[in-house]
Formats: structure tokens, sequence, C-alpha cells
């Protein structure tokens, strides 16, 4: 897939980058990065024109992901009910909202460039929590500006070896990628288990008969 | 902690399982990153192999010469400029397999680097 989409780099330049940028803001496996890095290359050798290069993959990257949470939106409104319907559902849905309320501009601005990879479902989150539009779209495409900036960016700068940084960024994104969600399954495993742990402590008091926890 | 480990392999196995496959991950990812720029920092091991995707110019640029001789390693035509085509796409145009092409393109950089022969 990455050495297909390569390959028409050459031959379909700005226009390529364009739909690439867009569809990975989708979630679909397209090698943007590295079609970022290659776009920033030819700039600096000259085949393709820098600020056309960094609008492509600026306005790909915007309507991408403002199409994400629109449709995560459009669907929110019609599962409404069903998330509503067990008490368990409810309580993801409102977790996830209480999340974003407070984390929400942060994770979009930085799932955008620093864990790519994790952008498109942040989307998705913000959209179905009916995360406010324009708070969306401002830290949106403020992270779109870093992470342009900063493939294309190097793109152009180590055009000598685009290869080697291509091969590089990859294992540093999953590094990070990796990181950040050891992280937060680490943080949610510690807090499900210290609440069972509560659980016990109060089911071994006096009221022995109240074995099974009732907000389980 | 072993408590906790105790606790989460009874009740959580499936989520605890994860944990400890990306912690591996991130060791994996972490220990690539650091051993290639150590490995990247050598100037020896700069060189880079052309591939398909390339374009002609891009080529000329990484090895630090002007297009000219990238068009004369490759026997194109020294007038018309060079187009933006694929590796793939001018090896299939001049019927040189890649290897060969870098082989030339390696020979020409190195004697433009030199400089021009002293008569």
């Amino acid at each position: 897939m990455n050495e297909l989409i390569l390959a028409l780099a050459a031959d379909y330049g700005v226009p390529l980058l364009f739909v690439v940028t867009f569809l990975s803001c989708l979630a679909l496996p397209v090698p943007s990065s590295l079609l970022m890095l290659a776009s920033g290359g030819f700039a600096a050798a000259g085949d393709l024109s820098l600020p056309m290069v960094a609008i492509a993959a600026f306005s790909g990257a915007v309507i991408g992901d403002n199409l994400g949470y629109w449709i995560a939106r459009a669907l929110s409104d019609r599962v409404q009910n069903w998330l509503l319907a067990k008490p368990k559902r409810a309580a993801l849905r409102h977790k996830a909202e209480a999340f974003m309320e407070k984390w929400g501009g942060s994770s979009i601005f930085f799932s955008c460039w620093l864990v790519a990879p994790l952008g498109p479902h942040v989307n998705y989150v913000s959209g179905l929590s009916r995360f406010s539009w324009p708070r969306f779209a401002l830290w949106g495409a403020a992270g779109e500006v870093v992470w342009v900036s900063l493939y294309v960016g190097l793109g152009y700068v180590f055009a000598d070896n685009i290869t080697e940084i291509a091969s590089l960024l990859g294992n540093l994104s999953g590094f990070l990628v990796a990181g950040v969600v050891a992280t937060g399954l680490g943080v949610w495993l510690v807090r499900a288990s210290k609440a069972r742990d509560k659980r016990k402590a109060r089911t071994a008091a006096p009221n022995v008969a109240d074995e099974n926890p009732r907000e389980a | 902690m072993w408590h906790r480990i105790k606790d989460l392999w009874t009740h959580n196995r499936i989520g605890f399982l994860a944990f400890v496959v990306v912690l591996v991950l991130t060791g994996f990812f972490g220990v690539r990153t650091v051993s290639q720029s150590i490995y990247w920092a050598d100037p020896a091991r700069q060189n880079q192999t052309l591939a398909e995707w390339m374009t002609p110019r891009y080529v000329a640029k990484s090895y630090g010469v002007p297009p000219e001789v990238v068009k004369a390693a490759w026997g194109l035509d020294l007038d018309s400029p060079l187009r933006r085509a694929s590796l793939e796409t001018i090896a299939a145009e001049i019927g040189l397999p890649l290897e060969e092409m870098e082989r030339r393109v390696t020979e020409a950089a190195a004697a433009w680097h030199q400089g021009p022969p002293n008569e």
C-alpha cells in the first residue's frame, strides 16, 4: 500500500497529497506522513511548489477531520436512544462527554500531529459526544498546521534522505502512540482495580448480605 | 504492586494483557528510534539508494549534483528539462534497471564532486 501510493506521487503530485491526507483523517490506512515527507522533498528538488504542497495537505486534513466529526455527530443523533437505553452505555457516554469537556481541546490538538494515528478516532469521539464544533474546528486546524508544517518541513529540509527520515519518524510515532495508549490503559486498569478494592472493603464490613455491588 | 497485578489478572485479564503488549511495543519502538538515530548520525551511511517513487530532480538533490549530471549519467536528452516522472517510468523508458541507474549516478556524482579534471 505504502509503496503503491508513493509510486503515484511523482505523477499525481499535489492532488494525490490532498486525497491522501483527507482519507487518512477518516482513519483509512494510507501513508499520509510518508507522502508529506516525499512531497516536501520533491518541493525542495523543484518538482512541486512548496506552498501548493502545504495548502493541499492542510486542506485535505482539515476537510477530513471535519467530515469525520460530522459523520459521528449525525450518527450520535441516531444512536442516542440506543446509547441511553442501558445504564452501562449511558455511563460510558457521560464519561466520554466529561472527558471531552475537560481535555477535549488538547486531545484534539495533539492527536492531529503528535500522536497522529489516534487523530481520526478523536474526531469520531468528538462528534459522538457532541463536543462544540467551533472548538473542535479551531483546535483541529491548529493541530493540522503543526502536522503539515512538521512533515512537509522535514521532507523539505531533509530532502537528501527521505527514506531514512521517514523510517525514523515512523518509529518515533509508533513509540509515542504506544506510550500514550499504554498510559491510558494503565490509568484505567489501576482505577478499576482500586474501585474493586473499595467495594470489597465495603462488602467486608458488617452487612455481608450485600455481596453483589450494585453499581458494577 | 503485586496485589494490583493479581487483581487485574483475575478480574481484567484482557485489559491487562493488552497493557503488557502495548508496553512492549512502546519499548520496541523506543529502542528502534534511538538505535536508528545513532546509525543515521554516521555520515558514511547517508547515501540514499534509489527507489521507484523518486524523480530525477529529487535524485539530483539527494546526491548533491545539478540535474544535468543525472541527465548525462542516464543518457537522457540534455536539451529538454527534467520532467516530473517516477524512476519507475524513466527506467522503463531508458531500459535500465534501477541498480544500474544507481551505479551510474553514484559514479557521476563522485566524479562531479571531485571537480573537473585538471588539464
